[in-house]
């Protein structure tokens, strides 16, 4: 990967305002505190930048290529996360109790790296599904096997795939699943 | 007004407290009270600190509230996760209807 | 008001209560450890209102701690049974 100086700059700015607004938001915006953070933040800063543009495959960050997917990815996972808790507690509180589980392989279409551990992060935060991690491979529990979860998880994929930019052509061929249920 | 909306905020968060709850007795199997447990109580916290948000000191508090939040919910999806594999690595078998 | 935190926080011990319940019934290790999960949810929730109601900011970290804790016991929890033992060697333990 070249490195340009605009992007390096960039990079090492947001680095900087984030562990800064960490570091204040931990010490409780304390003035002491600051003068003894500056310096870690610094070097923090600096540190994280030059390893994320060393452009290693184990240096792949989760920094966020695109803020507006990221955005919203973040919508689109609070929204169905809200729904994923309303969902649960009305079920726990049916009788009798409204479950048809199953436990189904889900056939990641990100590419290997960082994506498919965030993506199997989330999952479990859905409305109705479980993520098993089983043998290196992303499995998934539904409560409902039934509802259209699927759908739910095909979509995160997609959002996931966008902030990262991944490209199309780099996702994994999965077999149409257009017919499951 | 915003006393009244914050108060609204942590009842519905404190009912899916009891949610998870009563999945978590309920539910025939740990996948299933993973499920229970893992969503129904981050949204009860997650409730919970908005409507402690709308009442906090500083602006500092409001965003370390936000930052533990963030942090739980992290570490609980992960919590879930392991657990959830570990049992499927050690040979539980999920119940079915 | 100040009634009104007492008894949110008197409520999310209750439901705590459901987890002393599942970690006696178990029946597996894994269902155990979802009490560990439970408590470091809820008693974060309860700790994070506690700072509020007695003014007392401090109580956020200890609900910080807490709950990073409750991970890195499930975190340990699943590292450490994931090691198979001999059969028969179970005392070893």
């Amino acid at each position: 990967m070249t490195v340009t100086l605009p992007a390096f700059v960039t990079a090492l700015t947001q680095r900087l305002l984030l562990f800064a607004l960490l570091w204040w938001l931990l010490t409780d915006g304390q003035h002491e505190a600051a003068l003894f953070g500056a310096p870690f933040v610094l070097s923090a800063a600096v540190l994280s930048t030059v390893t994320r543009f060393r452009g290693q495959v184990l240096s792949a960050s989760l920094w966020p290529a695109r803020p507006l997917a990221l955005m919203r990815l973040i919508g689109f996972f609070l929204w169905h996360s809200l729904r994923g808790g309303l969902d649960v507690t009305l079920r726990a509180f049916r009788r009798p109790l409204p479950l048809k589980p199953d436990l189904i392989d889900y056939p990641l279409r990100l590419p290997p790296g960082p994506t498919p551990i965030l993506m199997a992060s989330l999952v479990s935060l859905m409305p109705g599904t479980l993520a098993v991690i089983c043998e290196g491979r992303l499995r998934v529990h539904v409560l409902d096997r039934h509802s259209d979860w699927y759908r739910d998880l095909e979509r995160l994929e997609q959002r996931i795939g966008d902030v990262y930019h991944i490209d199309r052509a780099q996702w994994n061929d999965v077999p149409n699943h257009s017919d499951h249920n | 007004m915003l006393a009244s909306l914050s108060v609204v905020l942590l009842l519905a968060g404190a009912a899916f407290f009891l949610g998870g709850s009563v999945g978590m007795l309920r539910f025939p199997d740990v996948y299933t009270r993973l499920h229970a447990l893992t969503k129904a109580d981050n949204l009860g916290l997650g409730l919970v600190v908005l409507g402690l948000m709308l009442q906090a000191e500083s602006l500092a508090a409001v965003g370390k509230l936000f930052v533990i939040w963030l942090l739980l919910l992290a570490a609980s999806a992960t919590a879930s996760q392991l657990v959830a594999s570990w049992a499927q690595e050690n040979g539980f078998a999920p119940w079915r209807g | 008001m100040q009634y009104f935190y007492f008894a949110l926080i008197l409520f999310l011990l209750l439901t705590l209560v459901a987890g002393l319940w599942r970690i006696r019934r178990g029946p597996t290790p894994a269902d155990r450890m979802l009490a560990a999960q439970l408590f470091g949810t809820t008693a974060a929730a309860i700790l994070l209102v506690l700072a509020e109601v007695s003014d007392a900011p401090a109580l956020r970290d200890v609900a910080l701690v807490l709950a990073l804790l409750a991970a890195i016991t499930v975190t340990a929890f699943t590292r450490r049974a994931r090691i198979s033992l001999p059969p028969g060697d179970d005392d070893a333990r």
